[in-house]
């Protein structure tokens, strides 16, 4: 329901010409929006940003030659950066504090009669409506105030692209990704959903760099080659493919590891069944570059992205269905007294 | 005395298939009331068509002397009517206390600015926040809450599982859960209570306990309680002032539990056609 709305808002927006103001008349999309705070972090509150002072704007006073007395200098200094302190640590601090006070509110929401009434309907929508809560009311109200939050959570975004358009919001990189955050963090309570969006943005970021890791002086280039050679022998040398699976299956029998023996076997099928298929040709003869060397380095790295956060997902659900963190109950003591109100 | 539950030629189709036909009974404030039956005779269905979760086909419903065709099952309850379901339907991840507490009326203040107060102050004591000891903040306590949270408790010390009160719902035995759920149901201040075989897997003892429990909250708040009870003999000796027995769809007979237990069609509704043959 709430995916289905969010998709035909996008494509709406998506049409709509009055959102077309970003650097170029024709493109889709909103950019050049003015960035909060951006003066004060570069030029401090004493220098003047204008047409008349000696610095026009913000970007001038971060690459002045005097140091001035700002916030991106002091945290500079903190930290030993040399340079002023990029923009992106203001919205970092920006958004560590907005999520701290959006935890609060929700904690505080959560043990409150309505939390309750929305857990019930949560849990079984007929008995909270027999109990007398209108279901349809009470769901608009919750997606309202997550739409709330949700659109917080796009200001802050917005600010750090500097330029959005309806096409960053396609589903397979947001909508699933924190899906997968809330599966493997544990649903309904905020440190899991916190702690399952850190995994996988923390992921996806190294595999951002594993991506466009192609030559060897980017970093993780060797991680990458690895991945890239355990795929490519996996995918052009059947038959030692067949034979590994098979030596495994014979460790498997001798230790009576059963789920090897099952997992072996298996690969052995349709390790030798490929192979046999491909009539011992390699399958990725067609897949060399100009070199002649077979590659699938660069962007065919972006799948093992999917894959991996697909099989972290699978491996939660079946072993920890309730995620790391799962709901802590709310479990409110009997008050002392209370005849007196 | 008034009427407060009028049923009169209720008629319930699935399908092709007539559960309930021509049914018509009617419950006065302060009553007790039993209705009994054989297997699949349509008292489930008639509980669900007076509680709004099935609309019925033909006939007429009235609840303290308002139709209620078209009501949804939330407008209905808050008229006054509180049911079970036969199967207990709590909701499993949420602790006892926290289920009985979901049905109080009027839990959030009736401006839009209460509404709003009552989702941040909701504490039971008097909070103060501050640093190095000073009050920075003082959150004072939220009185109707604490009310009903004493309200829940003492409602819990009265079915004897006031220890299970922060276990999960999922944690208790089956006996449990119909006694949370009766006490769920008395949460919301009902005017009348339907119970579906409120004490079904009950041991003995508890099961005479909840009727007591039930037959003392009648004569105390004039609350009308409308009872399935599968078990006859049971039900025949705990004080119900009226039964109503059904079979096949419709009203077989309505009476005290004494002209009941002397009618012979009941006896064959319930054992067979072995009455004439004795």
């Amino acid at each position: 329901m709430t995916i289905s709305l969010g998709e035909i808002l996008r494509l709406l927006l998506s049409a709509e010409p009055l959102l077309r103001t970003g650097p170029t008349a024709s493109a889709i999309g909103l950019g050049s929006y003015p960035l909060p705070l951006k003066d004060w972090w570069f030029c401090g509150s004493q220098v003047e940003v204008g047409p008349g002072s000696s610095f026009t704007s913000a970007n001038e006073c971060r690459s002045s030659e005097i140091p001035l007395d700002s916030p991106s200098i002091w945290i500079s200094d903190i930290l030993n950066m040399g340079d002023p302190a990029p923009y992106s640590v203001l919205l970092a601090l920006i958004c560590i504090t907005s999520v701290i006070i959006v935890w609060l509110l929700l904690n505080r929401v959560l043990t409150s009669p309505w939390g309750r009434i929305l857990k019930s309907i949560r849990e079984d929508e007929d008995v909270a409506q027999h109990h007398g809560h209108d279901v349809l009311r009470n769901k608009a109200a919750s997606l309202a105030l997550g739409a709330a939050i949700a659109g917080l959570a796009g200001i802050l975004w917005a600010w750090k692209l500097t330029g959005i358009g309806p096409s960053f919001m396609s589903p397979s990189s947001t909508t699933f990704l924190v899906w997968a955050a809330f599966i493997i963090g544990g649903a309904a309570n905020n440190r899991g959903m916190v702690i399952g969006a850190m995994i996988i943005i923390l992921m996806e970021s190294v595999f951002n760099v594993l991506v466009v890791a192609s030559s060897p002086d980017l970093p993780l280039y060797d991680t990458a080659n690895q991945v890239d050679k355990v795929f490519i022998w996996l995918v052009s040398e059947q038959w030692e493919v067949t034979k590994f699976c098979l030596a495994l299956l014979t460790i498997g029998l001798v230790f009576r590891l059963g789920k090897l023996v099952e997992f072996a076997f298996w690969g052995t099928i349709v390790f030798a069944f490929t192979a046999w298929m491909m009539n011992g040709e390699r399958a990725l003869q067609s897949a060399t570059n100009y070199a002649g060397e077979i590659t699938i380095s660069g962007a065919g790295m972006a799948y093992v992205k999917l894959l991996l956060i697909g099989s972290l997902m699978l491996f939660s659900l079946k072993y920890n269905p309730k995620g790391l963190l799962p709901e802590v109950p709310h479990r409110p003591t009997r008050p002392n007294g209370g005849e007196d109100a | 005395m008034t009427t407060i539950l009028k049923v009169k030629d209720l008629r319930k189709e699935f399908g092709g298939l007539v559960a309930v036909d021509s049914v018509s009974f009617e419950i006065q404030s302060g009553e007790f009331v039993g209705l009994i039956g054989p297997n699949g005779c349509g008292k489930s269905t008639t509980f669900n068509c007076i509680s709004g979760l099935l609309e019925k086909t033909s006939g007429e419903i009235e609840i303290f002397g308002q139709d209620i065709t078209d009501k949804t099952p939330d407008k209905i309850q808050k008229m006054g009517l509180t049911r079970t379901f036969q199967h207990t339907r709590l909701w499993r991840r949420m602790t006892v206390i926290e289920n009985l507490l979901v049905p109080p009326r009027n839990q959030f203040g009736n401006t839009f600015f209460d509404k709003i107060k009552s989702l941040f102050r909701h504490n039971i004591k008097k909070l103060e926040i501050g640093l190095f000891g000073t009050n920075i903040i003082t959150i004072p306590e939220n009185k109707s809450e604490k009310n009903r949270l004493i309200k829940a408790f003492d409602i819990l010390d009265q079915l004897e599982v006031p220890h299970m009160a922060h276990n999960l719902t999922s944690e208790l035995s089956g006996g449990q859960s119909k006694l949370v759920d009766i006490g769920r149901s008395m949460m919301g201040d009902p005017k009348l209570l339907l119970l579906d075989e409120p004490v079904a897997g009950v041991a003995g003892p508890l099961a005479l306990k909840i009727f007591n429990n039930l037959r003392n909250l009648v004569n105390e708040t004039g609350v009308s309680v409308l009872i399935i009870e599968h078990n006859m003999d049971f039900i025949l000796r705990q004080g119900v002032d009226r039964i109503i027995v059904m079979n096949e769809g419709g009203v077989l007979m309505e009476g005290t539990p004494d002209e009941v237990r002397g009618n012979r069609e009941v006896i064959e509704a319930y054992l067979g056609s072995t009455g004439e043959e004795e």
